[in-house]
């Protein structure tokens, strides 16, 4: 259970790291409601790999 | 003797944290307005950062202080009069300001003794680690603290002014993020390797973490040149 806990945070830190990237890009393309879009997805996966790292050290 | 030239050398360990941070300030607030380098505030500049980048060797403390504050200080200032007609980009300020932050705290942390400072005269060797620092931690402080660097590099390729500052705060921000998540699952290899062997499971761990890597700077730079 651990495991999976650590493997799926790192996954949403992947995910985090990726949709920030790709949200500059689409701005950089002018696509700005996209970007903010994938800025929110960014936030979110960051977040989602907080909260599963604070239920690794309660479990 | 040898306790006053210990003494020295730790205070200048100490002082090359306020050398990054007053560098990190002066590349992003002085910088820029350094254009012509033949004229005075370009000058003042120049010598600003020159006093700050040798004020580790400096033998005398006192000097040494005087260049990682009085002088470096007294030439950005200069600087900032003579080219005060010229205007500044937006994110430069912004990044100015929390680079002059920096600044401060690092020279505000000098006043505070360390922590082997404090109270009796201890040899260092005495306070070796029982347990040696784990690869895996380091390698994914580095991979987080990579990613976070080329996210804000890769921030400014957005060129419109109206996007710009929030292209930088979501790199900001996604930086922190990442940073503080990657420093706590370092925490977790380092109470691995001192509290239990490694399993084979972890080397998924380690897969997954080159995927930090891989997917964000290659997803972003590689779809920027293409």
């Amino acid at each position: 259970m651990e495991r999976f806990i650590l493997i799926s945070a790192i996954a949403s830190l992947v995910l985090c790291t990726g949709a920030a990237f790709w949200s500059i890009r689409l701005w950089t393309e002018g696509q700005d409601l996209r970007g903010l879009y994938f800025f929110a997805v960014s936030l979110v996966a960051g977040a989602l790999a907080n909260q599963l790292l604070k239920a690794r050290e309660i479990g | 003797m040898q306790q006053t030239a210990s003494t020295r050398r730790r205070e200048r360990y100490r002082l090359i944290v306020v050398v990054v941070a007053g560098l990190y300030a002066w590349s992003v607030s002085v910088l820029p307005l350094l254009d012509d380098l033949s004229t005075w505030p370009a000058l003042c500049g120049l010598g600003a950062a020159l006093a700050l980048s040798v004020s580790p060797f400096v033998p005398n403390r006192r000097l040494s202080l005087y260049g990682a504050l009085h002088i470096f200080l007294a030439g950005c200032l200069l600087c900032w009069w003579g080219a005060r007609e010229r205007a500044t980009l937006n994110p430069w300020s912004a990044y100015a300001a929390l680079g002059w932050i920096a600044y401060t705290l690092a020279l505000g942390s000098l006043t505070t003794p360390e922590r082997g400072e404090q109270g009796s005269q201890l040899r260092p060797q005495m306070f070796r680690p029982r347990v040696q620092p784990s690869k895996a931690a380091a390698l994914c402080i580095g991979s987080g603290l990579l990613a976070t660097i080329a996210l804000n590099i890769y921030s400014f390729q957005v060129s419109r002014p109206e996007l710009l500052m929030l292209a930088h705060l979501a790199a900001l921000a996604t930086g922190l993020i990442v940073l503080k998540q990657t420093v706590l699952l370092a925490e977790y290899f380092q109470q691995k390797a001192q509290f239990g062997p490694y399993g084979s499971g972890v080397w998924w761990l380690f897969i997954a973490l080159l995927l930090l890597v891989s997917g964000g700077l290659v997803s972003g730079w590689a779809t920027a040149i293409g």
